[in-house]
């Protein structure tokens, strides 16, 4: 199919039926010196393509994951104050990682090696979880300056989880390797300077 | 100093910002040992049905073939016929020459010889039109090889051919001599190792459908291109093309299986298909088998390309050079294991050439001296 510059693009794409449901749950302390929120969502999508005319059925039609389906997501993000003017403060991300069609086998057929795929979507890349943790110290409070600013010093990534980022396989010396690349896979401190006016 | 350590920070910078792994899920390191399945059941009149059963192997594995050994295969008519197919050797299944009917329905039957039973849907062979005409035209430095078919029903309309090509070759010496006994004599007419015939199957999945058209007529449609340099043009080139029809489920099939493994590997290519063929695992329900099995009339015709017709052709510069010793010392010569008499120099049969055995044993590049019994 060729989608770049196609003049009659509805004979290349076949059309699919999706569905998409979820909950969204939220919890927040405003007040104190701890405050922050915690969230959770649960959310699907799937599709299927049943239709047999198109020359081709998707999992033999039943409804698979979509590429962005990403069933659980949980965000907290918490604050503790100890001053006026210094802070903590932690963020916990973790989601479910999307879905990827992996080969599983090699044949010969028709003369020549071939892949053999698993069904589209099947299996799920490494979940993605992140911790980041900084300390806040705002300038000074007068009311009459020119720009209010603060620092902040902390670290991303504060487990030093290698987040999967793509997952690849390339073929060396007649075997087929699965290779996996994360940016940012360690402790990234950081130190920045905030102003505002 | 102070740029030594700003050296040291960026290098950790770029280290720490992309990292490759190894990545090794479970259902990658299980072994997935499917069977595959190649062929197709040949109902022309006395021909025999060849299939291949192979097994698939793991994605890190250096096996480049795993033959399915000792199974039991049949093809079963709708009215309770049974043909049964013998091993050749290594995975090759052949039948006797059978006369299949095309009023009827045929399946394969597998029995492996762990227990496990498969077989395929029942189908209905379809019948081929002959090749009209299969020939090769010349453009710049390429051969094209050209087939052209037709069907005046407009009833088959999914072709799919494959070709197995054979050429002989010449070794870059002719030898006449050998040693025997320390001396040097003629060889035999059975000992000649200068003219080697080579055969190679095809490996592209070559298949067209007329399904667009009004009328159901291929022309010249091109199945193979090959460099006008290529050593298969030295002496004499011969493809022999089998057509056969097929029903629109086997075609996607094919289709899908070609796209799935001719894809360069770019973000822009379309996702990998599911292969769903019409074999089954009778006894573990949803094992996947790999393969299509129909049944048709098979249609061949050969061609033959000699080294005269083609302009500008292969012209062997191999690196080998014969030198020239007394023929009461070629035995001294020949004990390097590595070296091979030639042929007499100047008149008299006192002096002989030699060079290394690849340059008059033509064996060595993977060729027989057996002349297959349809060259000319």
């Amino acid at each position: 199919a060729t989608l770049l510059l196609n003049h009659h693009i509805e004979t290349d794409v076949i059309n699919t039926k999706g569905k998409a449901y979820g909950i969204e749950l939220l919890v927040k302390k405003t007040t104190g010196k701890t405050n922050g929120w915690v969230s959770y969502t649960y959310s699907r999508t799937l599709l299927q393509m049943d239709d047999p005319i198109a020359g081709e059925t998707i999992n033999k039609g039943a409804y698979y994951p979509a590429n962005f389906d990403k069933p659980h997501a949980v965000n907290f993000i918490g604050n503790y104050r100890f001053s006026h003017r210094l802070s903590l403060s932690l963020n916990v991300i973790y989601s479910t990682g999307r879905p990827i069609t992996l080969p599983l086998a090699v044949f010969n057929l028709g003369g020549a090696p071939r892949l053999y795929y698993s069904e589209r979507n099947q299996y799920r890349i490494p979940d993605y979880f992140r911790t980041d943790l900084s300390l806040n110290l705002q300038g000074n409070h007068k009311v009459k300056q020119l720009a209010h600013n603060s620092w902040s010093l902390g670290v991303y990534n504060a487990t030093a989880r290698q987040n999967a980022y793509s997952i690849y396989f390339l073929q060396e010396s007649g075997v087929i390797n699965g290779y996996k690349l994360s940016i940012f896979g360690t402790i990234i401190p950081f130190v920045t300077y905030n102003f505002k006016f | 100093m102070r740029n030594a350590r700003l050296i040291i920070i960026v290098t950790w910078v770029f280290e720490i910002v992309a990292c490759v792994k190894p990545y090794q899920p479970d259902v990658i390191k299980a072994q997935n040992n499917f069977l595959v399945v190649d062929g197709i059941i040949n109902c022309a009149p006395n021909s025999e049905t060849t299939i291949t059963l192979t097994r698939t192997r793991s994605l890190n594995d250096t096996v480049t073939s795993l033959p399915e050994r000792f199974a039991q295969l049949t093809i079963e008519g709708t009215a309770g016929e049974v043909y049964p197919l013998l091993e050749q050797e290594g995975g090759i299944y052949k039948s006797a020459p059978l006369y299949l009917q095309a009023t009827r329905r045929y399946r394969l039957k597998i029995s492996t010889v762990s227990g496990a039973e498969f077989a395929s849907d029942y189908t209905q062979p379809t019948i081929t039109p002959p090749i009209d005409s299969l020939n090769w035209k010349q453009e710049s430095n390429n051969i094209t090889i050209l087939v052209s078919t037709h069907d005046p029903q407009n009833n088959t309309r999914y072709y799919r051919w494959e070709y197995d090509e054979t050429w002989a070759a010449h070794a870059a010496y002719e030898s006449f001599l050998k040693l025997k006994d320390g001396k040097v004599t003629y060889r035999d007419s059975s000992e000649f190792t200068y003219t080697c015939y080579h055969s190679k199957p095809a490996t592209d999945i070559l298949q067209l459908s007329t399904a667009q058209l009004s009328d159901d007529i291929i022309i010249q449609t091109p199945l193979v291109v090959l460099p006008i340099l290529s050593p298969k043009f030295e002496v004499r080139y011969s493809i022999n093309v089998k057509q056969f029809a097929l029903p629109k489920e086997a075609y996607e099939y094919w289709q899908i299986l070609k796209r799935n493994t001719q894809q360069l590997g770019s973000i822009f290519d379309a996702q990998p298909s599911q292969l769903i063929g019409n074999l089954h695992n009778l006894s573990v329900k949803d094992e996947p088998v790999i393969g299509y099995i129909t049944a048709a009339t098979v249609q061949q015709k050969r061609l033959f390309i000699r080294q005269s017709e083609v302009i500008g052709g292969y012209h062997p510069q191999t690196g080998c050079k014969a030198t020239i010793v007394p023929t009461d010392s070629a035995a001294y010569f020949l004990q390097d294991q590595v070296s091979a008499l030639a042929y007499f120099v100047g008149s008299g049969g006192g002096a002989v050439a030699i060079t290394t055995k690849e340059c008059v044993d033509c064996r060595l590049q993977s060729g027989t001296t057996q002349k297959p019994d349809f060259w000319p």
